[in-house]
Order: structure tokens, then sequence, then C-alpha cells
């Protein structure tokens, strides 16, 4: 079930919210947990077992590993408990590919298993296994009730699209958490603007670079316009949603973590990579890059950790060779960076964000995966500059694409902070909050265009 | 702090309730006046369908389809593109002054092939050695898309796809018989063209098919409102509906339409068929597979067989002083292996008689 459907939007939402505020506290969380296995259900029938599976595995992991810390038992069931979950991960998302990809060099015919990637699948097992590894390490305690370990898992707003929620940032509320009026409305707020971001700036972004790539006659200058679009649709689509998740935690009593920070304002991409998609990179830093020794070892050994680390990300993204080159190409402009890049950027003042851009629209163009070396030829000029297609299109979606562009600056951030206490704003927030789910509803209604891009992940 | 939280989480869940509230409360419609389309009902409750899938999607259609204020609400995006987003266009519908159109500017070459290979089969299995004629009706982005910026389809291209892939035995008279039509001979809502604008046409077609023609200024005019064009209700804008006009004379009073999805004969005109969903059925019943307009009275022994879309059917009453029967045949709704059941070739007059709209979605021909 999508956050941006009229299902969840009118049936769920409203029945969730009422039931569950209307549940005594002892009964919350079997209110949450039920509701989000029928969210699950309700867009992967056949997949709600192994979810479940999933939850008893890594709750009796937790337990067993606390129960023997310090042993070598421990560690076995450390070993298990990730072997199990990059298993599901190896079996439902990557085995296809792996198949095809030996098809296609060795020529042989293994068919492929046909198996559905389940929805969430890289969001929970990676939320399940820094679980167990934070058990082991000794940094959370195993959770004892497997019903309160199950709403974590299963919790629906986190569940499809991340952010990725340690069961540490939550291990609290999950017991013992406090509902008030002031959280339900800074929650509320939240939502109603990760909707609008969602439904009212990336669909829309969505179309134009839909448009390109059925236009006959691809110009330079669209193959950029759909290159920005598709950057932006991408960063809207996916804060938005985050927005959104953070959004029904705050309504449910719970604090998620950030999981964008401007992205598009950093001076390069190191530091945008500390803006993106932020529960994900933790995750990679803190289970992957540091375990592997960080930057505290050799030249060799630290460029070799940061290839794998981007290697992983590209595949945690998805099990193709474009993602696979994806994540390359960053690892490798992360070391350019690191090595060289960064002094020349640290010179060149204000350019150094166009820099940014470029590079981040073409990464975006490999992501896309769609004619990705005939887009980027284009792009650098193999083809016509412009024609009037392009400047009808352009002209069409200017607005959007200007709004898109701001928006993703802290621009409005800055001026809300600065009239957050004038009178005004209490009745111009609530009016924005209704405004945009009317005005979403209403788009929602009138189009067919709504995907989420990081349901496929 | 406590008034602006009370009344944000008001605005947030007030509309939620109440919207699903009413979605429950108000009855469902079966059909959508102003979209032209039967709307999704509660779809039936079952295990297989839970399991499979099926169950949320015709929930998800149900719901969007029944939704209150549906059609407010789709106004309502309709502005928000048009006025504060500055969009050109929405769902690909376009206002060019009081115009409606709708964007069709990508040349589809398998679509324009399927076309002409659909005409050359029915020329070699039933035509061959008649006269034979391929008209191309332009549409109303012709007209004004170039000029005002917006993406226009290559109608030369397709004109030369046509021309270089039809028969050589076909007739081929393009877009030559529609030169003088102008945007303001067709509705501003609608896809079509307004039957009291057609006298150059008439003029022209029945020139190439060597008859004489009708001088239709002889002609009744009768108002017909309001009527709602196809693009009203895409458009979701607040326009103002349009007149449709049909002329009659002792002629076409006289002619009886019949066909086998037609249960009894009917007039040219059939008031009755103005107030179905699409007023544009009072010309000729609608859309049909085959039709058949005989005049009784008729002196000239001509037949014309028509392969057509519904650009046809206001066209074709005004042809009935030239011929005694006019059948129109239209391959969307009938398999071109089967026209022989309905019809004898024998020595009529043929013409195509397709819009360029048509032509770029060949591959609905059967």
């Amino acid at each position: 079930m999508l956050f941006s459907s009229i299902t969840f939007l009118y049936v769920f939402l409203p029945v969730t919210l009422l039931v569950y505020y209307l549940a005594p506290k002892q009964a919350k969380n079997t209110v949450l947990l039920i509701s989000s296995l029928l969210f699950y259900f309700f867009g992967e029938q056949e997949y709600t077992l192994l979810l479940i599976l999933s939850s008893v595995s890594d709750y009796l992991h937790g337990l067993y590993i606390e129960s023997r810390r310090g042993t070598k038992q421990a560690q076995a069931a450390l070993v298990s408990s990730i072997v199990i979950n990059l298993g599901m991960l190896g079996i439902f998302k990557y085995l296809d590919f792996f198949i095809g990809s030996i098809n296609s060099l060795l020529g042989t015919a293994i068919p492929l298993s046909g198996l559905p990637l389940p929805i969430g699948i890289s969001f929970f097992t990676f939320q399940t296994m820094s679980y167990t590894i934070d058990v082991y390490r000794d940094q959370a305690h195993a959770e004892r009730s497997f019903h309160s370990f199950a709403t974590y898992v299963c919790l629906f707003p986190q569940l499809v699209a991340g952010p990725i929620v340690r069961y540490t940032d939550i291990q609290a509320e999950l017991n013992d958490r406090t509902l008030t009026l002031d959280r339900f409305a800074a929650g509320a707020r939240r939502f109603a603007v990760g909707l609008g971001k969602k439904v009212l700036i990336a669909n829309l972004l969505g179309e134009l670079v839909s448009v390109y790539q059925n236009t006959p006659n691809q110009t330079v200058l669209f193959a950029w316009v759909s290159a920005l679009a598709y950057a932006l649709q991408i960063y809207y689509d996916f804060s938005g949603y985050s927005d959104m998740a953070i959004g029904l935690g705050h309504m449910l009593g719970f604090t998620f973590p950030e999981n964008f920070r401007y992205p598009f304002c950093s001076r390069n991409i190191t530091e945008f990579w500390r803006r993106w998609h932020m529960t994900m990179s933790f995750w990679f830093r803190d289970y992957v890059y540091i375990p592997l020794g960080g930057n505290r070892c050799s030249s060799m050994r630290w460029i070799f950790n940061v290839m794998t680390v981007w290697l992983l990300t590209g595949l945690w993204h998805g099990a193709a060779w474009n993602f696979v080159a994806w994540g390359l190409c960053y690892g490798l402009i992360l070391l350019a960076e690191k090595f060289f890049l960064r002094n020349i950027l640290d010179r060149i003042g204000p350019l150094t964000y166009v820099y940014q851009w470029i590079i981040t629209m073409v990464m975006f163009t490999i992501f896309n995966g769609v004619d990705v070396l005939e887009t980027l030829g284009i792009m650098f000029g193999g083809a016509a500059l412009v024609d009037p297609t392009a400047v009808y299109y352009l002209k069409s979606y200017a607005v959007v694409l200007v709004m898109g562009i701001i928006g993703a600056a802290p621009v409005v951030k800055h001026i809300a902070e600065k009239v957050e206490h004038s009178p005004v704003v209490t009745v111009l927030e609530p009016l924005l909050t209704a405004g945009l789910l009317i005005l979403s509803t209403a788009y929602l209604i009138d189009g067919s265009f709504n995907p989420f891009l990081y349901f496929r992940f | 702090m406590k008034l602006r939280s009370i009344l944000t989480s008001l605005a947030f869940a007030l509309p939620l309730l109440l919207l699903a509230l009413f979605h429950i409360v108000l009855p469902d419609s079966d059909v959508s006046v102003t979209e032209r389309r039967t709307l999704e009902q509660l779809p039936a409750f079952s295990s297989k369908a839970i399991i499979d899938g099926s169950y949320g999607e015709k929930l998800e259609e149900y719901l969007l389809d029944q939704f209150p204020l549906r059609d407010n609400l789709r106004s309502l995006k309709a502005f928000w593109q048009f006025d504060v987003y500055k969009q050109l266009d929405n769902n690909d519908i376009y206002r060019v002054h009081d115009q409606v159109c709708k964007l069709d500017s990508v040349l589809k070459t398998e679509e324009v092939t399927a076309l002409i290979r659909n005409t050359n089969k029915i020329y070699e299995n039933y035509l061959q050695g008649m006269n034979v004629f391929f008209a191309l009706i332009p549409d109303k982005n012709y007209f004004v898309a170039e000029p005002n910026g917006y993406p226009a389809l290559d109608y030369a291209q397709m004109e030369q796809l046509l021309q270089s892939g039809l028969n050589n035995e076909i007739s081929y008279l393009g877009m030559t018989p529609f030169r003088a039509l102008t945007i303001d001979d067709y509705y501003r809502t609608d896809i079509h063209w307004m039957q009291q604008s057609l006298q150059p046409v008439v003029d022209s077609i029945t020139t190439a098919l060597g008859t004489g023609s009708a001088d239709l200024s002889t002609y009744t005019s009768s108002n017909h409102t309001p009527f709602y064009g196809s693009y009203y209700g895409q458009s979701a804008l607040n326009m103002k509906p349009d007149v449709l006009t049909t002329l009659s004379n002792a002629v076409t009073d006289g002619c009886i339409v019949t066909g086998p999805e037609l249960d009894e004969e009917q007039p040219v005109y059939n008031q009755a068929d103005f107030q179905d969903m699409d007023g544009y059925n009072i010309f000729l019943g609608g859309p049909q597979g085959i039709v058949t307009v005989a005049n009784p009275n008729g002196t000239t022994g001509r037949e014309l067989v028509i392969f057509r879309d519904s650009f046809a059917s206001s066209l074709a009453p005004l042809l009935m002083e030239s011929y005694d029967t006019i059948t129109l045949i239209d391959l969307r709704y009938l398999a071109s292996v089967n026209v022989g059941k309905f019809i004898e070739f024998t020595n009529q007059d043929i013409l195509f008689l397709y819009s360029t709209t048509l032509a770029n979605s060949g591959k609905l021909l059967k």
C-alpha cells in the first residue's frame, strides 16, 4: 500500500489512528502490529509470512546472542543471523541477477527463479541485521517481548521504504511512549509536507522524465532538463516518503531518524552523501566501513574499503549492472575528492555547487538505467541542441522545476523558523496542512502517475 | 502553541475523517457524465481476490472513482496546473483561446503502418476494380498546435507515409478536401467538426467522387444544447458547453438508418441519442461496426461505402442528395474479415475517411 494512495489516506490511516488512539496503552503495540501486518499484506500477500519469519528469526537470534554474549556461540549466532538475512536478500533480490549474469557471460541457459522482489526487503533486513549486530556488540539489549520486537520490525511507517530505523533508535519508545497533541500536530504537518513533496512535485517531475524517454527527437537541452527533473524527482519522492514516515512516527509516538538534510546544497559529493539517505549511509559506515578498518589503515586498504562500501551501496539499490556502475563511480569520485579534487573545489567558490549538481545529474542518469550510454551521449553533445518539443516542455514545467530547485534548499525552513512565533502562523500552519492534503488528494484523484521509486529497493 | 497544535491536528484529521465518512454515506454513481465513462463499483470481497492482490487494486480504483467531490477536485487540479504551475497542458489537454485540444504530437509510424496494412488488405479482399478514395481529416492540433508553440504532429510525414504505403489503385485525396476548414469549424469542447461548417468538405468530396454537391444554406438548422464534448470532461475546466447543430432537409428527413446493432429503423438524427453520454451520438446513432443510411426516395442509383471513424457520422447525411444508400463501416468495431458478411461489394463508390487521430492509432483497426 502506498502512502500516497486513497486506500491508505482515507481508509487505512483514519481507521488505524482512531483505533490506536482509542486503545488502552498496553494494547497500542498490538494495534500497531496488526495494522502493520495488514498494511504489508495489502501490497505483498505472499511475502507477509517471510516478514513474520524474519522477525521470529532475529528475535530468537537476539535472545540467544545476549544469553551467550562474549562466547563463540554468540559469534556463531551472529553469523547465522547475518547469513539468514543476506540469504533472504540473495534469494529474493540477487539470485536472478546472478543467474542472468552467468548466462550472459558463459552463454548458459540456467532458468531464472522468477521470484518477485518482496517490497521493502532491503530495509527490513538491514534493520534486523543492525539489531543482532548491536546486541552482539552489547550496544543494545535483546528485546524480551516478541510482540514488541515484531512491532519494531513490521512498524508500517518505515517498513517498506525507510528510513532505516535501528532498534536502538526506538527501543525506549517501543515500550513506553508519550502521545501529545503537539507531537500529533507536528506529525500531521510533516506528513502533509511529505505527501505534497511526493504528489505535487515528484510525480510531476516524473511525468517530465517519462515524456523525455518517449520523445523520438531527443536533444541536448531536453536530456539535461530530464536529468535535472529525475534527480529532483528521486529527491522529492524519497525525502517525501521519509517525511511521511517521520510524520506518521510522530503521530504514533515514535521519533525516527532524519534521512535527508538538503543534499543539493552540498559543495561536493562527499558532503552530498552526508546529507542524502543518511540512515543508509550511516548503516554502511557503522556495519561495513568501520568493521573493514575504515580509514585507519594503509591507503590501499582504505581504497579497498571505500570501493567495497560503494559497490555494496550500488547493489543495495538494485540488482542490475547500472547500480553496480553507479556505486563504483561514486566510490571513485569520493576517492578523487579525498586525494585531490577537494583542494581544487575549495578554490573555485560557488562553482563547486555547479560541480556537485552536474555530477549528481550524471550519476542519477546512470541510476535511472534507461538507455544510459545513449542519454549520456546526448547530454554531452550527441544530438541537436534544442527543438520546439524541448522548449515546450521546459516552459510547461518551468514553475515546477524552479519550485523543485528552491525547495531543495532550506529557504522555506529558514522562513518558517523566522515566523515560528508569529500569531499568523497559528492560522497559516493548519491552512497549509489541510491545503496540501486536499490538493494532493485532487492530484491523486485525477492522475495515474504515482510510482514510488524506492519501493523497488 | 497549544491552539496551533489543536488547529493543525484538526486541519489534518477532519478532512481525512469527513471525506472517508462521506465516501461511506454518499451513494455510489454508475457513470461519470463529465468523463463519459462507467465508474468502478465496490469490488466483491473474496479470499481469492484478497490473496491474489486484485481486491486491493480494485478497491483503490473504486475509491478513486467514487471519491466525494471528485469533479470539484479534478477542477481544482486543473486550476492548479494551469494557473499556479503555469503548465501548458493538463493530462495532455490544452487551451488555445476558447478551444480545448489534446496533444498528439508524436508520429507513431507503426500505428500509421497498421492503418495502411488494414486498408490495403480491405482493398485486396473486396475492392479491386472499384472507385476507391482515401481522405485524411486533420485534427484540431493541425490548426492550432504549432502556431501557438505546442508540439505538433509531422502531418507532412504522415501524409507521405500514407501516400507511399497505400495501394496505388486507391486515389489518395489526403487532406486536400479539408484545406478550407479552420479551427472555428470544430466544437470548442469536442474532438469533432461541426456539421454546419462542412459545405467546403461536401463540395470537395463530391467533386472527387464525381457527384453533385448539396447546398447546405438551403438546409434547416436545429440546435441541440447543452453539448459537452469529450474534451470537456477530460479537461475538468469550467467551460461553457457547445451548441450542437444538425442540418436537415426533405432528403435527410426521409432517410432511414439501419444496422445490426440497432433494434429498429432510426432517423439520421435521433434526439434521444443526444441525451447519451456522448451527445455526438445524435448523428446516425453513434459508434457502430456497420450502419446503413438509405434514401427510399433516392433516384441517383449510386451507392457509397465509407470506411470511417466518428467524423463521418455528421458528414454522411449531407451526402445523401448524391447517393441512394451510404454504408458506414467502422473497423474499430467490425473486423475486416467479417465485412463481407454484411455487405456485397459491386460497383459502389468507396471512401476511406479517417482522422489523423485515428491514423496515429491505426492498430485500433481490426
